[in-house]
């Protein structure tokens, strides 16, 4: 091992190859790269010429130089160079000592501390000086042994970080008393950059123990490193709040990840860290339902205990109790004061109701619950003893929530949130003038503030607050004359709040609304008493009621602990339980590592970060102790670099030597210029391409909302655009007859390419046939073949009756039947038969014999129908019995055809206006029957029908 | 199957002879301007635009007394007191000897032109002897048998490919033929043989009275030395070669060297008062023809503009192609 600055050599004798290069040098100097071989007929003059440049010509001085780094690349690549080195030497010449923060601040980047102590450990090795490996966390009672390296890497794998904050204090007295008498030690602290209260005696206990000989340094994560915190809370309007806190760094974001007890992800939130801010935010926006599944919270990718924060039902759940004075809930539970009061809570808190009619034992029993809210409905005065609990409980922090009703309008006790006026107001009744009275916009300061307001809630009777009075009590909702509806006022710790009207529909239809569940849900979001910490503030101010010392004093056996990484372990024997009363005040230690405590299913959450947990920087470290990094140690291995720049190297001098040999000039390097060029433009052809796939899947949207917005007709294109002008002025002119005559009002006619546009949108198809028309791709006639399948209707017009041989009948007379034949020849077409008499074509709209066009005389082809009964209703069932297939010779489109002042384009032959008229008349059946199907067909059974209506 | 040689050789030469005869067709036949008046030449088809020998009607002149009576016609003298003599138009045919240097020099072809130079010289000679046929002048392979008529080009074409087929017969210098006095001698060749050799070669010719006419054809990439970088150059023929370190170092100094060795061989010309044309293959064959042509017709004393007297033997339009 050779060392050279930072970079050392494992093979250092390899380098000496490097005296070779001279010799390289000038080998490589005098043989030049071989020349082009050219046939030259003038080489005789050439020849003469040749004078001064008699001696072979050096290789051009970069490609030498090429070749020199080439090789000196190989020998150094050979020399296996390592690049930093742990080349630092240890102070002192007594043993080292390793002393690690194993807290769970630790527990992210654990292995950067495994590989440094590594490192340490082998560094020590080298020295032949023994070690000590120490953890500041847990247990301190071990007496301390200097060790040789083998054992040293035993002890440190045996050292894993511990869930809880490291107790420095002991562990320096634990060092400094095992370890006086030790002189010359290295010490090595790799703190975890939190100072946890004692770091700065810590660290001067370390320079003590080291003595002048030895030597203190201080290893601590880079910023980027720096443990996270987090703490979860419920923030305003009962958002759940993440908070993540640490000790010093620099710009950073991440995000809070929020999971169910099963560990199934419910949410995300983001936060950022600005550059040295010690805390940031992040809220989780979940609907309350989902949010009270939540069971813990933790920061993505920090895999330590306190980047997470598990919850437990006391963040989760409000309990209301309520009472009524009516007890008719059970005669007619829809009437009910509570039957809203209740389906308006259920979603997000616990009900829970009291089986005693009797409100002086109902109350207690309630309050013993550990209530959050307290709903009473229509209770006018209640009774001196419960008054007091309620107030009392109230105070601590409770939410009263108090529905009006006709006792309390008659008479009210004080824990209102205003006095009240004896008697109510009625408004809308039919001897008063007002009328019944909707709800103002709410104010500001309200808590429904932001609630929409359902124009029909309508109040018709309510009580009102003392006008004297009022100014005591904020009022959160008015009607639209201004008169309160709801007020609340603070008492103590809690608050009341009084709903002016009856919490069922009696004097209002507003707990029928969905503002009513919104009303509640705020009011619940805002109660400050949550059942825990109604108990930890009960337990703070010592005034314990019985049910409070209860939890209080019940104790609570470890459930589940979280290790130093955040993971939910099963509790290790050494863990103690807690009691009830001091849960809020315990910090997590040995004895009690975070987790959950308690019985299953109710258990109380222990977390190391809490609401005031500060993380503080470590700071004031006396001058001796040098500090840093946890990034040493780390030798880069240079050969496989090396390595790849002398393949480079290499490739570039073969494209060198190729390019002297070949004489690539200027034109063949122009030539490949080209190339690129052409390949670029391929390529922007290519993309041109997809660009206009895209177009043409947006004029399929185009084409397909145009078609189905109107029922329109439709043609194929043929590509003649004589034809094609006359199939549009055609369908357009029967779309005309149609407009005017029936039902039908067809929008402008389509003509489709029958290669690519959709067909299901049109129930008819005109299919003008070209003589020349060619035989059509597989893929359209499968396409055909599905359209005609599933209910479409193609007319296929040959329009040759005129060229067509009197040959009596025959499909393939014309040469227009002949291109058909061509088109369809592969289709699975259905026998075919001249439209029969009393077929549907013959009525659908106009009694019809015979079907002429622009030519009189063609036949009109339809499906025949099947012989047995058993196909026929295969075919009805498929096609409703109509004909998918239409076949005329008579040139429709041309007799339809008209132009702007609806006249027709084309003679009819042999003419007439009456053979005109029969033509728009054949039309007129041919959409009809395409679109109603055989729905004519079933009138004949109409008298039927109605004679069997009429018995 | 015959000779696979044939193959090789003949129907690409077949070839050649269609393209000389497309190229020939774009130009006039050629009427070798008769300068030299001689009885010996062989009677030809075509007239001299002179009264002598020939079959054609010239013109009517009045009897002179060195007339023989039998010359007198005497349907013209009766129509009039005088007496006349019909005169026919002096018919003669002069020969053209053709020579194409088909050695392995003229196999050369730079990536510049798209032909060698081998191939164009062929070109161009089936053409100048198609030209030359249709005049009514006999043509003939330099050594060979000199012809007239359509199948003399067809005859020329076939001993041109029986010389390819020779191998041994593929010298760079024309061969020192014995040829008839005042016959045409048009050589297609690159002349870069040594000057001495080839003006020695020349004068055995030219002193047998024979007008000559010298088709240089260069390959572009000789005139230019287009080449660059450590090159290896090697003869085509006799073996030589050398290598350039840096090829583009003697671009200047070859083209001195080259146009110092034209210069020489113009010198020898001048003497032997021949003429010679410089034709580069990446340029069309028509160029070298046309000028070629007008040269043999004696069309060069016309309104062009011609090269000054100090470059003898240069055409315009061969004068372009030296850049």
């Amino acid at each position: 091992m050779m060392t050279l600055g930072a970079i050392g050599f494992l093979d250092p004798w390899l380098l000496t190859g490097l005296l070779a290069l001279p010799v390289i040098w000038w080998l490589l100097r005098f043989t030049p790269p071989s020349p082009k071989r050219i046939v030259f007929p003038p080489t005789r003059l050439l020849k003469e010429l040749e004078d001064s440049e008699q001696t072979a010509e050096h290789s051009p001085w970069w490609l030498t130089l090429l070749r020199m780094i080439l090789a000196a690349l190989i020998i150094l690549a050979m020399a296996r160079p390592l690049i930093h080195p742990d080349r630092e030497t240890l102070a002192g010449d007594g043993p080292l000592l390793i002393v690690v923060d194993n807290g769970w601040a630790s527990a992210s980047h654990w292995t950067a501390r495994a590989d440094m102590i590594d490192s340490l450990v082998g560094r020590a090795e080298r020295d032949s000086r023994p070690v000590l490996v120490v953890g500041t966390a847990g247990a301190q009672t071990e007496t301390l042994k200097a060790m040789g390296p083998d054992k040293a890497r035993e002890a440190s794998a045996g050292l894993t970080p511990l869930p809880f904050a490291p107790q420095r204090d002991m562990a320096a007295a634990r060092l400094t008393r095992d370890l006086k008498t030790l002189r010359g030690l290295s010490v090595v602290w790799l703190s975890d950059g939190v100072d946890y209260g004692h770091a700065a005696q810590f660290a001067d206990a370390l320079v003590d123990l080291a003595g002048p000989d030895g030597e203190v340094s201080v290893a601590r994560a880079d910023a980027s490193q720096a443990p996270l915190g987090l703490y979860a809370g419920i923030g305003e309007g009962g958002a759940l709040k993440a908070l993540v806190i640490r000790p010093h760094g620099g710009a950073r974001a991440g995000t809070v990840g929020a999971l169910s007890s099963k560990g199934e992800p419910l949410g995300k939130a983001a936060f950022t860290l600005a550059p040295g801010a010690t805390r940031a935010q992040a809220s989780f926006d979940l609907p309350l339902e989902i949010r009270n599944q939540v069971a813990r919270l933790e920061i993505a990718d920090e895999r330590s205990a306190g980047a997470i924060q598990l919850l437990d039902r006391r963040s989760q759940w409000h309990r209301v109790g309520v009472i009524t004075g009516e007890s008719r809930e059970f005669a007619q539970p829809l009437l009910s004061p509570l039957y809203y009061v209740e389906r308006a809570l259920a979603p997000y808190a616990e009900i829970a109701a009291s089986q005693d009619a009797n409100v002086g034992s109902a109350v207690p029993e309630l309050l013993d619950r550990n209530l959050s809210i307290l709903v009473l409905a229509d209770i006018g005065k209640l009774i001196p003893g419960t008054l007091e609990q309620i107030e009392d409980w109230v105070a601590r922090g409770g939410t009263l929530i108090r529905f009006a009703g006709p006792r309390l309008e008659k008479s009210a006790d004080d824990l209102l949130p205003v006095p009240l006026r004896k008697g109510g107001r009625t408004l809308g009744g039919s001897l008063s003038w007002s009328e019944a009275q909707p709800l103002a916009e709410f104010d500001e300061e309200s808590p429904f503030h932001g609630l929409v307001i359902p124009d029909d809630v309508r109040v018709h009777r309510q009580v009102l607050a003392d006008p004297a009075a009022q100014l005591r009590a904020d009022v959160w909702a008015r009607l639209k004359d201004g008169t309160p509806l709801i007020s609340a006022a603070e008492r103590g710790n809690g608050r009341l709040v009084l709903f002016h009207v009856t919490a069922n529909s009696d004097w209002s239809n507003l707990p029928l609304s969905g503002l009513f569940v919104e009303m509640l849900r705020r009011i619940a979001e805002r109660s400050v008493m949550t059942p825990g910490r109604a108990t930890a503030a009960a337990s703070q101010r010592g005034a314990e009621t019985e049910s409070e010392s209860d939890d209080a004093n019940s104790v609570f056996a470890p459930l589940q602990v979280l290790d130093a990484f955040g993971r939910l372990v099963a509790p290790a024997a050494t863990v103690q339980p807690l009691k009830g009363s001091e849960m809020e005040k315990t910090e997590p230690g040995p004895a009690n590592p975070p987790g959950y405590y308690g019985p299953a299913g109710s258990a109380r959450a222990l977390n190391l970060i809490r609401a005031d947990t500060v993380l503080k920087p470590l700071t004031g470290l006396p001058q001796q102790a040098s500090q840093t990094s946890y990034r040493i140690g780390q030798a880069i291995q240079l050969k496989p670099w090396l390595l790849a720049a002398a393949l480079g190297t290499f490739l570039a001098d073969m494209i060198a030597v190729l390019l002297l040999a070949s004489g690539v000039g200027a034109l063949t390097l122009a030539r490949r210029g080209t190339a690129v060029l052409l390949a670029a433009g391929i390529m922007l052809i290519a993309a041109a391409g997809s660009i206009q796939a895209q177009e043409t899947s947006a004029a399929a949207d185009k084409l397909a909302l145009e078609a189905s917005l109107q029922t329109r007709l439709a043609y194929v294109v043929t590509g003649d655009p004589e034809i094609d002008a006359t199939s549009l002025a055609g369908l357009s002119g029967l779309g005309k007859v149609l407009q005017a005559r029936t039902a039908i009002e067809p929008g402008a006619p389509i003509g489709l390419n029958i290669d690519s546009a959709e067909l299901s949108f049109f129930p008819l198809l005109y299919w003008p046939v070209r003589e020349n028309a060619q035989k059509l791709p597989d893929a359209t006639l499968a396409r055909i073949d599905a359209y005609m399948k599933q209910g479409g209707m193609i007319l296929f017009d040959t329009r040759d009756y005129q060229m067509s041989l009197p040959s009596g009948g025959g499909l393939t007379q014309g040469p227009g039947a002949a291109a058909l034949q061509r088109l369809l020849g592969k289709l699975d077409i259905p026998p075919l038969e001249p439209v029969p008499e009393k077929h549907v074509l013959t009525k659908s709209f106009y009694l019809l014999g015979n079907f002429p066009g622009r030519w009189d005389g063609g036949t009109l082809w339809v499906e025949a129908r099947p012989e047995t009964d058993d196909a026929r209703e295969r075919q009805a069932r498929r096609a409703d019995g109509v004909s998918s297939l239409l076949i005329t010779s008579n040139d429709f489109a041309a007799a339809w055809a008209l132009d702007d002042d609806n006249r027709p384009l084309y003679p009819v032959v042999p003419g007439g206006d009456v053979q005109r008229e029969m033509a728009f008349r054949v039309g007129i059946n041919i959409v009809m029957y395409a679109l109603t199907g055989n729905y004519k067909a079933d009138q004949v059974h109409l008298p039927a029908l109605l004679e069997r209506l009429g018995q | 199957m015959a000779d696979p040689r044939d193959r090789d050789t003949v129907s690409p030469l077949q070839d050649l002879e269609t393209r000389a005869h497309l190229l020939a067709a774009r130009v006039p036949a050629l009427l070798v301007e008769a300068q030299r008046v001689s009885h010996t030449v062989t009677h030809g088809i075509h007239g001299r635009r002179r009264a002598g020998p020939g079959e054609t009607f010239w013109q009517f002149r009045h009897f002179e007394n060195s007339d023989s009576a039998s010359s007198i016609d005497w349907r013209r003298s009766a129509s009039s007191d005088h007496l006349y003599v019909r005169e026919r138009e002096w018919e003669a045919a002069h020969t053209a000897w053709l020579w194409v240097d088909i050695s392995a020099s003229m196999q050369f072809q730079s990536h510049l032109s798209s032909t060698s130079k081998a191939e164009r010289a062929i070109v161009l000679a089936l053409a100048m002897g198609e030209l030359l046929v249709r005049g009514g002048e006999r043509i003939g392979l330099l050594g060979g048998r000199p012809r007239t008529g359509r199948a003399a080009v067809r005859k020329l074409a076939e001993s041109i490919s029986r010389r390819i087929g020779e191998d041994n017969d593929t010298e760079s210098l024309p061969p020192a033929a014995a040829l008839g006095r005042f016959s045409e001698c048009i050589l297609f060749s690159d002349f870069l043989e040594p000057l001495d050799a080839l003006a020695a070669r020349l004068e055995r010719l030219a002193v047998q009275g024979v007008r000559g006419y010298l088709v240089q054809i260069l390959d572009p990439a000789e005139e230019t030395l287009p080449y660059s970088g450590r090159t290896q150059f090697m003869a085509s023929e006799g073996g030589d070669q050398m290598i350039a370190g840096r090829a583009e170092t003697l671009r200047e100094r070859y083209h001195e060297r080259l146009t110092a060795h034209r210069q020489g061989l113009a010198e020898e010309l001048k003497r032997l008062e021949w003429s010679m044309l410089l034709h580069h293959t990446d340029r069309p064959a028509e160029e070298v023809l046309l000028a070629l042509h007008a040269r043999l017709a004696g069309l060069e004393h016309d309104y062009r503009y011609r090269p000054s007297a100090d470059k003898p033997g240069f055409a315009a339009a061969a004068e372009e192609t030296t850049a």
